[in-house]
């Protein structure tokens, strides 16, 4: 369980996040909406310690990660997966490298065993034989599906996903959506789903929260979402330029 | 009164920032030292990088090493010959060699190929969130990145140096025995005379200041990139000037206290 | 077959690590494999100069070194260890010599003339060899030059003794002014006959015409007469052992003749100091010559018996007494230095030699070669103009000119630098002439770097007879790198629009030691 208590952080005197309060369930995919630039990705990097908070915890199975030293952080993130907006492969290794890279920095598993898992992982995904490929020869898609895979190679307990559809066409959006629900069906990871795509936020969330002018001021089940009386949630949800939400205001 | 005081202001802006810079580059560089005892050394990528850093920069180095001595042998023969003792040629280019020359120009070339290549390399790295791809994989970047590049630059400045120096050194008889048509035996022979071994390894020492210099500075530049393609730009170019900087100014303190 | 990574990196790194192995037991004279040797001794009276690891040599090839030393008997026993491959027989002879006035010891070991070498058997491991004192001890040489100085000490207080009184600088004064009007009038001189001299030139110009022609006439003639002068020189040729034969026999005999009046030179030595008396007299001779002409004009006599210029010598003198007594603290510096200008493409070398009486202060003297245009550098053009036709009458001028320029350009001019420098602290400010103009300069030595980093800065062509050139400024920084060389770089002509530039440069620099290490070839000092 991961919860994140009066966060708040700001950069260069503007507050980004602002006494955010979140529980994220164990074994649940929760989906974080708002609108871009809001601070959901700064949220992500706070739940990774890759930011520190200006005051505020962020707990995870209990443990406040802001105190630790690095190597205690870096034991905490092995229970992590991370999936990048634009899949931050590394392009100079190959496809079956980028997957493998965190087998072979963290166990000690013989080559034969690594080459088992990227490849069950690498059709789990879709891309198999894709593998010998370079990260700059394959398309936007597949490298989120590459993203994908890496992240969940080591078997994760937390998968986050920083805005996995952006950029996609509808249907590839659609594909990758699907991935996420049958990869969580697989590996029963706690999912949190960052993302201003409300169609898929319906279809992959068990939770939806909503993030607006750095706190949480909505969260529940899609259902209830839908149905919302909040102005804001109401006007978001409904993609409509009318409501509280102000142009001006990024 | 602000008017009067502004000046003052922004001079002590810029000393601060002088500091900083260089605090920040000596915490980097203890960070970077600290991890080589945390984690093991990870080979693959330091044989890739001695790679990168000692072969593939041979021909600029020799290229380098050559026409700097045969100048060395054209200009000292201008000046010798008017006291006729043309005989210390030999001794004047490979002292200015081994000393000097070998080392500097070696750490320059370096920096101009290898650690530009670097900075841009980190640098496109930290803007696609490649270096946070490898937190998040609780791999630590200055382990995996700076680390084999410190060590690489450390191991091969002062082995592309001998090569340098002595490239230099036969170009320099090059053009004492066949093109200035002087007696090529006096030329090795006053070198034998004149030189000393602590001439040699306080040229290589310099070299390791040098490599540690150029690896540490390129790749913190590196990390600290930001603002996207544009920013990896200004901070290869950042890393470049520094680096140069830095070893002309490491060059004077060195050799002040090693010769 | 492939190599891997790794391997390419291993051979790479221990080719190149073996280079250096190779040269640092070449230069630090470190040797694996000693070459097998055997020990010899001999004794000396005594061992000064020479330690263990000295140099043993056999007709200036070096044989081995010293292994030990000891005292026997109130005698140095040296032991020697001698490469198996060279022979040492008994009858060979050891002495400690000294390689040059100033160099450093070594022991040689030489077989003794007139005897036979090669019958004998050949000396042994652990046997003694017999020693002889040194030809040349260098104590006696010293002594030797002291008793020279003695000599020219006596003769010189005897100059003084006919200079040094006032009646006799007087004359000196005299005779210095008459020098003076002497190189006034000849410059008039010069000066008024600068268009006769302009005359000749032309007509020389002439004449080598003709004779330009003439050589084309007489080719044949000429080729004649080199043939002639060919014969000659073959006659010659054959002649000339002969003739050095004779020449031989000559300073054979001049020798010989030399030999036998050795005590007539030393008399004649003697009688220096009396000659030197009778030079006074000369003296009194020209100051009557000169007195002559001083009647003339009786207020320049007055000026040159004015006490204040008597007391400004004797002030010098004074000077010259103090310098003679800090003759140890006095230096001769040597440095010569290149310079090569970005912008005209062209270069400045000059030498310099700085007389330094004490740390103070320093006079520099020099030579530079500069390029045209630099400071107030111009070409020597001369134009000859012949008119051939005279002006038809009405007409104002003249029909038809024949002009014929020579112009006579210098890639490089000979410039003179004559200045005193002072010292303050880092600071050495300099004036005088430089490049043969007037100019002054500041040198700035950045403390704790052993002067080895100066900043300067050089002002001249203050009185340059151009008018189109105005004062030169330029300053730059020059490092000295390594013990006599320096690099040199910086900004000439800082405050002209069309000509200012960059330069850089170099060049060596000795002091008199380093220059008697040069002349008697010793190993140079480490600093």
């Amino acid at each position: 369980m991961i919860v994140l208590e009066r966060l708040t952080k700001s950069f260069n005197g503007i507050k980004v996040l602002n006494n955010l309060n979140i529980r994220f369930d164990d074994q649940k995919i929760t989906v974080v909406i708002g609108r871009s630039g809001g601070g959901k990705s700064v949220m992500l990097k706070h739940i990774i310690g890759l930011i520190r908070p200006d005051s505020g915890r962020v707990l995870i199975n209990g443990i406040n990660i802001n105190t630790l030293k690095k190597k205690e952080l870096n034991e905490i993130r092995k229970k992590f997966g991370m999936v990048f907006q634009d899949g931050a492969l590394f392009d100079s290794i190959n496809i079956f490298e980028n997957i493998a890279f965190p087998v072979r920095q963290h166990t000690k598993l013989k080559e034969s065993e690594i080459k088992d898992r990227v490849y069950s992982i690498l059709s789990d995904v879709g891309l198999s034989g894709q593998e010998l490929k370079m990260p700059a020869e394959i398309s936007g898609g597949m490298r989120k599906r590459v993203g994908v895979a890496r992240a969940l190679i080591l078997n994760p307990e937390i998968v986050l996903f920083d805005e996995p559809t952006t950029g996609l066409d509808p249907i590839m959006s659609d594909a990758i959506n699907n991935l996420i629900i049958s990869m969580h069906n697989k590996f029963k990871f706690t999912g949190i789903i960052i993302s201003h795509n409300i169609e898929g936020a319906y279809k992959t969330g068990d939770v939806i929260a909503m993030l607006y002018d750095g706190s949480i001021i909505e969260i529940g089940s899609p259902a209830e979402i839908k149905s919302s009386k909040n102005p804001v949630v109401n006007q978001f949800v409904t993609g409509s330029m009318n409501g509280p939400i102000n142009f001006n205001m990024i | 009164m602000d008017e009067l005081l502004s000046p003052f202001e922004g001079i002590g802006k810029y000393i601060l920032k002088i500091i900083d810079e260089l605090g920040s580059l000596i915490i980097y560089l203890w960070e970077s030292v600290l991890s080589i005892f945390r984690y093991s050394i990870n080979f693959g990528n330091l044989i890739d990088q001695m790679i990168f850093i000692g072969m593939d920069s041979f021909y600029v180095i020799g290229l380098t090493g050559l026409f700097t001595g045969m100048v060395l042998s054209l200009q000292a023969y201008y000046a010798a010959k008017i006291v006729g003792v043309t005989y210390m040629i030999g001794p004047t280019v490979a002292l200015s060699m081994t000393r000097e020359l070998g080392p500097v120009l070696t750490a320059l070339m370096i920096t101009a190929r290898c650690g530009s290549s670097m900075a841009s390399e980190i640098g496109t790295m930290k803007v696609t969130e490649q270096i946070d791809a490898l937190e998040v994989m609780a791999v630590d970047p200055y382990y995996y990145l700076s680390i084999p590049r410190i060590l690489a630059a450390m191991i091969m400045l002062p082995i592309m140096t001998i090569l340098c120096s002595l490239i230099g050194i036969i170009g320099g008889y090059i053009v004492y025995a066949y093109v200035l048509g002087l007696n090529h035996m006096v030329y090795i022979e006053k070198i034998y005379q004149y030189m000393k071994l602590s001439d040699i390894y306080n040229g290589l020492l310099k070299a390791v200041f040098f490599g540690i210099i150029i690896a540490t500075i390129s790749t913190f530049k590196g990390f600290e990139t930001t603002g996207g393609s544009k920013g990896v730009g200004r901070f290869t170019t950042q890393a470049v000037v520094l680096s140069s900087i830095y070893i002309l100014f490491a060059d004077y303190i060195l050799t002040s206290i090693l010769f | 077959m492939k190599i891997n990574k790794e391997t390419k990196v291993g051979i790479f790194t221990v080719i190149v690590l073996l280079i250096l192995a190779y040269f640092s037991f070449r230069v630090g004279k470190i040797h694996i494999f000693k070459p097998p040797t055997y020990t010899i001794s001999a004794y000396f009276k005594s061992a000064n100069g020479i330690g263990v690891g000295t140099t043993v040599t056999m007709a200036g090839i070096k044989i081995g070194t010293v292994k030990k030393i000891e005292l026997t008997n109130g005698m140095a026993r040296v032991y020697m260890a001698i490469e198996s491959k060279y022979k040492v027989y008994p009858q060979y002879v050891a002495s400690i010599r000294s390689m040059s006035l100033l160099g450093e010891s070594y022991v040689s070991i030489s077989p003794v003339s007139g005897t036979s070498v090669s019958r004998t058997k050949e000396l042994l491991n652990g046997e003694t060899i017999k020693s002889e004192i040194s030809p040349q001890s260098m104590s006696a040489l010293i002594m030797k030059f002291a008793k020279t100085a003695d000599d020219l000490e006596k003769v010189s207080r005897s100059l003084r003794k006919s200079v040094g009184t006032k009646t006799g600088e007087r004359h000196i004064k005299a005779i210095l002014y008459n020098i003076a009007m002497l190189s006034k009038n000849l410059n008039r001189l010069v000066y008024i006959n600068q268009r006769n001299v302009n005359v000749i030139m032309s007509n020389f110009a002439s004449i080598s015409k003709h004779i330009n022609g003439l050589t084309l006439k007489n080719d044949a003639a000429i080729t004649r007469t080199i043939h002639n002068f060919n014969a000659i020189s073959y006659n010659l040729k054959e002649e000339l052992p002969a003739i050095t034969e004779n020449i031989k026999g000559l300073s054979q005999n001049l020798n010989h003749i030399v030999a036998k009046n050795r005590n007539n030179i030393n008399e004649s030595l003697k009688n220096i100091s009396v000659d030197t008396k009778k030079l006074q007299l000369s003296l009194n001779e020209i100051y009557g010559i000169s007195s002559k002409i001083n009647h003339g004009q009786g207020t320049i006599g007055k000026l040159v018996n004015r006490n204040s210029v008597y007391n400004n010598l004797n002030g010098s003198l004074k000077g010259i007494n103090t310098l003679v007594s800090g003759y140890s603290q006095f230096q001769v510096k040597m440095n010569m230095k290149s310079r090569y200008l970005a912008r005209s493409k062209s270069s400045i070398t000059q030498v310099n030699v700085k007389l330094q009486p004490s740390p103070g202060h320093y006079y520099e003297l020099g030579v530079a070669s500069v390029p045209m245009g630099y400071g107030n550098t111009f070409g020597q053009t001369q134009t000859t103009t012949y008119t051939t036709n005279s002006p038809p009458s009405g007409e104002f001028y003249p029909s038809s000119v024949t002009t014929n320029t020579t112009q006579y350009t210098y890639s490089n001019s000979i410039k003179f630098n004559a200045l005193i420098a002072k010292n303050f602290y880092n600071f050495t400010l300099l004036a005088g002439l430089l490049y043969s103009t007037g100019g002054v300069g500041v040198n700035y030595y950045i403390p704790g770097t052993n002067k080895n980093i100066k900043l300067y800065a050089r002002a001249f062509g203050f009185n340059s007879n151009n008018g189109s050139v105005s004062e030169y400024v330029n300053a730059g920084i020059a490092y000295t790198f390594y013990r006599h060389l320096f690099l040199d770089a910086g900004y000439d002509d800082i405050f002209s629009n069309h000509n200012r530039s960059i330069y850089i440069g170099g060049g060596v620099k000795f002091t008199d030691k380093d220059l008697k290490y040069l002349i008697v070839g010793g190993k140079m000092p480490t600093p």
